[in-house]
């Protein structure tokens, strides 16, 4: 029990007919950093507005830290949150902004001037402490709203799309810096999100949503390497991974003229599998040029469509008919309408049920 | 704009500034005109002959501040000036109390919302006349209020603010509210659906109580909102004559008459051109008086935020 | 719908037959139904009796809220054709701005100064010896109307004058009935008091007030006696709780109230009740003290025009409004007194009699309208408002305050 921060039994929340989660488990490790991801609509703030209290649940338990919290005050679960505009009180300076809810508890002045020091060393704000929020820029608005969640001394930390309101740059630096937070302060930190990127970075785990409903809570390596299924597969990976629908016939995948051999596979149940599949690659995970020797099968392509991108180029084809995304390297010479040779590895390939959509 | 651009003067010649943006010039001269000629002329016009004794028709007869004199020893004019005192803070703190009170209700998302605001926000589509004539048989003694509460039993309930010169006041305030508070409710209302709902959420994390929070952070947040509704509610009060006219034609006695009303009747029934500009020259200082510190302090907050 | 028939066709006929035929637009604001059927007299008589056209301006609402209506056109370049004010003092500054037409030439022709009963209504028309206005009608306010029903009940005689009027006051309160009933309007109460002053100040103590502006009577023993009977006048009348006039008239004629003190116009709300003057109500001219009537009424302007054609055709309707013919048929549906002695009104009831005796013997004063301007009439009114409303409003104040007033008129 002590070693989960957070538990989410049974969790059930729906507005009138729409039931926007739905019977949802989960437990939070003690010093986790977890990422809610999931495309817009998915649920993933809604679970978070349920842990924060700040939404009443139709049916479940969430437990903090063991103590059920399920129907308390937002501020009696020992929580602090993070939004993404902020939400600072424009009216007050930052110093205001990081104590009023202290205030508002009743707690001793040495001790509220110590917790503002501390958080305001830590988030390195003290020269912005008489400011308002409206003499601040977007970081330093949303490190004030760090500090206010700081403040709190609190074991769990909430953040609702923190980042989203800020420019690719400062985007990058205040993602390192929540990092180095995390590692600093080595709390649990519960962290929503639509980028994947901010969540394969920051995370220990990451839990992708969809409809309400977890679809895989792994390590960001798990779920790139291992996706569960082909909408984990799908969501996570710029470009997508592709996917060729075909069959398997002893240990062969074949889809057209293309046949693999899939001998080699590591199924999750074990067992070999016959019948309709869908084998699913990285783009990444294409082998051109020099790299083709360590291949486990080849197959020729026409590029369609050449997209240099710099550090590497994108390469637009199809492969039986399925459309087909590679990468190459960003010195390569490719014109569209070139004869590439590809070949990838059989480690690095997935599995689907056509039916089921889970990994085979 | 175009013309004034390409003009042959050649691109190395800097564009007179006058003519930047010309069509745009030319078409507010109309509504510059309008208000320099009609506005401020017609101030300073009334100003100018509020020092004269000009009866039914305006002569340039001086008389120094007579009219002022006499305006000020005027028992009507003191009790009007009285009155709106009363009825201007009585109906702002009530309008805005009550307005905002709705309007909180309102955004915590209850049921029926549109149903309320149509019904809260109905009577200002009447006007005032119509206001006063309803709010006169409600207040009636015989067929009214009073009647009805008699009528189940209670027969010692008096409720006649119409007719008792201490409570007319109030009753014309009810109607005022009545038709006033709507509007407010709405513009408040506005203002709170502005508000992102992020605050409320880091409020409730903070631990805010709901009624501080709006006191301490919504409130200071709708300043903008509320300056809006000041000025309507503030003209509305300035200019209160027909709810009057309607309701009681200042009575009973003198006890609720109001400012406007007294211009009125002194320009166009006892035909005194004289004391009429000077009650109404009055009635701008007033304005003025409270404005021009609000403006001030408007001007000096803007820069130094 | 008559109306308008028959102005049609006569203007018809009119524009058909004459070169000089103009289109007179009249103002006035006679619009209930007495006073429209008078004022369509008056439009008969002029579409018949000359080549013109009457063209009907008739302003909703009462004289205060026409007056400004009119005055402004007047002023403002857009003169009717001619228009009702209260003769007196409210187009006195219209005239001497030069604004209105001179009327003298037709006085002088029509010998008004030998026919116009009680000459000073001519007075009124006059400024500088020059005639503006030509008077239609009279009416006064001198009158207390009592209810014969209200006095049966409280079982004492009918009264037949003020004093008699108070004493019985006590015998109708104890039937739950009130003794005097006030509309709570400045105007009424104003006028009241006016009524009271000609009654119980006397004429010479009046005159020295309203006309002459003598303050010190004004502050003096006469006057202090009608404010004392004011202040008993506002105890009598503190149970009334309506507004209009014709409302208190309703409760006289329904016997819940003794008497009301109103103008002559009352009249016409007995006569729609269908009581009879001296069967259910009695009329006490000068509240039965003082035989004595203000002569207020209309009387029709004629605003200066350039079109010669409109002048003479205003020259015209001067000379039929003061005609017999019209006189007789204008004021019998108007329920007025005419303005001349000479003219038989056989229709007259009881109490028009009485006021028709008053005007034959010459007890006759001019009206606050013609005495004072409306701006001391307006004072005086606000006055009135605040002492018949307020019960702690003692006598020696309100005529400390009315003094003021009159020092200060002009």
């Amino acid at each position: 029990m002590t070693k989960n921060s957070v538990e989410i039994r049974n969790l059930d929340l729906s507005f009138g007919a729409v039931k926007v989660l739905q019977n949802l488990d989960l437990d939070i490790h003690d010093g986790e950093f977890l990422v809610l991801l999931g495309s817009s609509g998915c649920g993933k703030s809604t679970l978070l507005n349920c842990i924060a209290g700040l939404l009443e649940v139709t049916g479940g338990q969430i437990f903090i830290k063991g103590h059920n919290v399920t129907w308390k005050e937002p501020n009696e679960r020992g929580i602090g949150m993070v939004f993404q505009s902020y939400a600072l009180y424009p009216q007050m300076t930052v110093r205001g902004n990081l104590s009023f809810g202290l205030k508002n508890a009743r707690m001793p002045k040495p001790e509220i001037e110590e917790r503002v020091k501390r958080a305001s060393e830590i988030l390195q704000i003290e020269p912005l402490l008489d400011r308002k929020p409206g003499a601040l820029s977007g970081g330093q608005r949303q490190r004030v709203a760090i500090g206010r969640a700081l403040v709190r001394d609190v074991d769990v930390f909430l953040f609702d799309e923190p980042l989203s309101n800020l420019d690719a740059k400062l985007r990058a630096d205040l993602r390192v810096e929540l990092k180095r937070l995390h590692e600093q302060l080595d709390n649990t930190m519960i962290y929503v999100t639509h980028d994947q990127v901010e969540a394969m970075t920051l995370a220990d785990r990451i839990a992708i949503m969809k409809d309400g409903k977890i679809m895989q809570l792994d390590s960001p390596a798990e779920i790139y390497n291992r996706p569960r299924n082909l909408y984990v597969a799908g969501f996570i990976g710029s470009p997508a991974m592709n996917f060729i629908e075909g069959n398997i016939a002893g240990n062969t995948f074949t889809s057209g003229d293309l046949s693999v051999p899939v001998g080699d596979y590591d199924y999750m149940s074990g067992g070999a599998h016959d019948g309709a599949a869908i084998l699913g690659v990285r783009p990444e995970h294409v082998l051109t040029d020099d790299m083709l020797p360590s291949a486990d099968m080849t197959a020729k392509v026409k590029a369609d469509l050449v997209e240099p991108m710099g550090a590497d180029t994108l390469v637009w084809t199809s492969l039986e008919g399925h459309p087909f995304r590679f990468r190459m390297d960003g010195q390569a010479h490719v014109k569209s309408g070139d004869e590439i040779t590809i070949g990838f590895n059989l480690t690095r390939i997935s599995l689907f049920d056509p039916k089921t959509e889970d990994r085979l | 704009m175009s013309s004034a651009e390409h003009a042959p003067a050649g691109p190395d010649k800097r564009p007179i500034r006058l003519f930047r943006n010309l069509w745009s010039k030319i078409a507010a001269i109309p509504m510059i005109l309008v208000s320099v000629g009609i506005f401020v002329g017609g101030t300073i016009w009334t100003i100018v002959y509020s020092f004269t004794d000009s009866g039914l028709l305006p002569r340039l007869n001086w008389v120094g501040l007579e009219q002022y004199e006499r305006l000020w020893s005027t028992r009507r004019w003191l009790v009007s000036i009285e009155n709106l005192a009363v009825f201007g803070i009585a109906s702002l703190i009530l309008t805005f109390a009550l307005g905002f009170l709705l309007a909180a209700l309102l955004d915590r998302k209850i049921r029926f919302e549109d149903t309320f605001r149509t019904i809260l926000l109905y009577p200002f589509a009447l006007s005032f006349i119509v206001t006063g004539l309803v709010w006169q048989w409600i207040l009636n003694p015989e067929f009214g209020v009073q009647s009805i509460v008699r009528g189940l039993g209670f027969e010692s309930f008096t409720f006649d603010p119409l007719y008792d010169s201490s409570k007319v006041m109030i009753g014309l305030l009810i109607a005022g509210l009545w038709q006033g508070t709507g509007l407010i409710m709405v513009i408040l209302l506005a203002g709170l659906r502005g508000i992102d709902e992020d605050i409320w959420k880091a409020s409730r994390v903070d631990g805010i109580p709901a009624w501080k929070t709006y006191v301490v952070i919504i409130i200071p947040m709708l300043k903008p909102v509320f300056i809006t509704a000041l000025v309507l509610v503030t003209s509305g009060i300035v200019k209160l004559y027909d709810l009057v006219v309607a309701m009681t034609s200042g009575g009973p006695g003198i006890s609720s008459e109001v400012p406007a009303k007294f211009v009125y009747d002194t320009l166009f029934t006892r035909q005194n051109l004289g004391q009429g500009f000077a009650a109404s020259t009055m009635m701008l200082v007033t304005v003025a008086i409270i404005l021009i510190p609000w403006a001030l302090l408007q001007f000096r907050g803007k820069k130094n935020d | 719908m008559k109306l308008t028939t028959k102005l049609l066709s006569a203007s018809a006929i009119v524009s058909a037959t004459s070169v000089g035929a103009v289109e007179l637009e009249v103002t006035h604001w006679w619009t209930s139904g007495g006073e429209a059927a008078a004022v369509s007299e008056l439009a008969k008589a002029f579409n018949e009796q000359t080549d013109h056209t009457w063209v009907d301006g008739a302003i909703a609402g009462s004289g205060g809220t026409a007056r400004p209506i009119m005055i402004s056109r007047i002023t403002g370049g857009d003169p009717m054709g001619a228009t009702q004010f209260n003769h007196g003092r409210q187009a006195e500054e219209l005239v001497e701005a030069g604004l209105m037409q001179d009327l003298t030439e037709v006085a002088e022709a029509q010998n008004w100064r030998e026919i116009v009963k009680p000459v000073s209504l001519l007075d009124a028309c006059t400024i500088d010896g020059r005639v503006y206005c030509a008077p239609l009608n009279i009416h006064s306010w001198q009158w207390l109307w009592l209810s014969h029903d209200a006095y049966e009940q409280a079982g004492v005689d009918v009264p037949t004058n003020w004093d008699e009027f108070v004493a019985a006051a006590p015998a109708l309160q104890e039937q739950g009935i009130v003794p005097l009933a006030m509309g709570e309007q400045a105007w009424q109460q104003s006028g009241a008091f006016g009524v009271m002053a000609i009654a119980l100040a006397g004429e010479e103590a009046w005159r020295a007030v309203n006309i002459d502006l003598d303050a010190e009577v004004a502050a003096g023993p006469a006057y202090q006696r009608v404010f004392e009977a004011a202040v008993a006048a506002r105890d009598l009348a503190a149970d009334t709780n309506v507004g209009d006039w014709n409302l208190a008239t309703n409760m006289v004629i329904t016997g819940q109230a003794g008497g009301q003190i109103m103008g002559d116009w009352a009249q016409g709300e007995f006569q729609v009740a269908g009581q009879v003057a001296g069967e259910d109500y009695t009329c006490l001219p000068g509240l039965g003290e003082t035989q004595v009537l203000d002569t207020g009424g209309d009387a029709f302007y004629f605003p200066k025009n350039d079109d010669p054609e409109i002048t003479a055709a205003q020259l015209e309707l001067a000379a039929l409004l003061v005609s017999p013919e019209v006189q007789v048929d204008f004021n019998l549906k108007k329920g007025s007194l005419p303005v001349r002695g000479d003219v038989d009104l056989e229709a007259a009831n009881d109490c028009m009699r009485k006021g028709l005796d008053i005007l034959a013997n010459g007890n006759i004063l001019p009206s606050g309208d013609m005495a004072l301007t409306p701006d001391v009439q307006g004072q005086i009114e606000d006055l009135m408002a605040e002492f018949w409303s307020d019960p702690s409003y003692t006598a020696e104040d309100a005529q400390a305050r009315y003094a003021d007033i009159i020092a200060s008129a002009n």
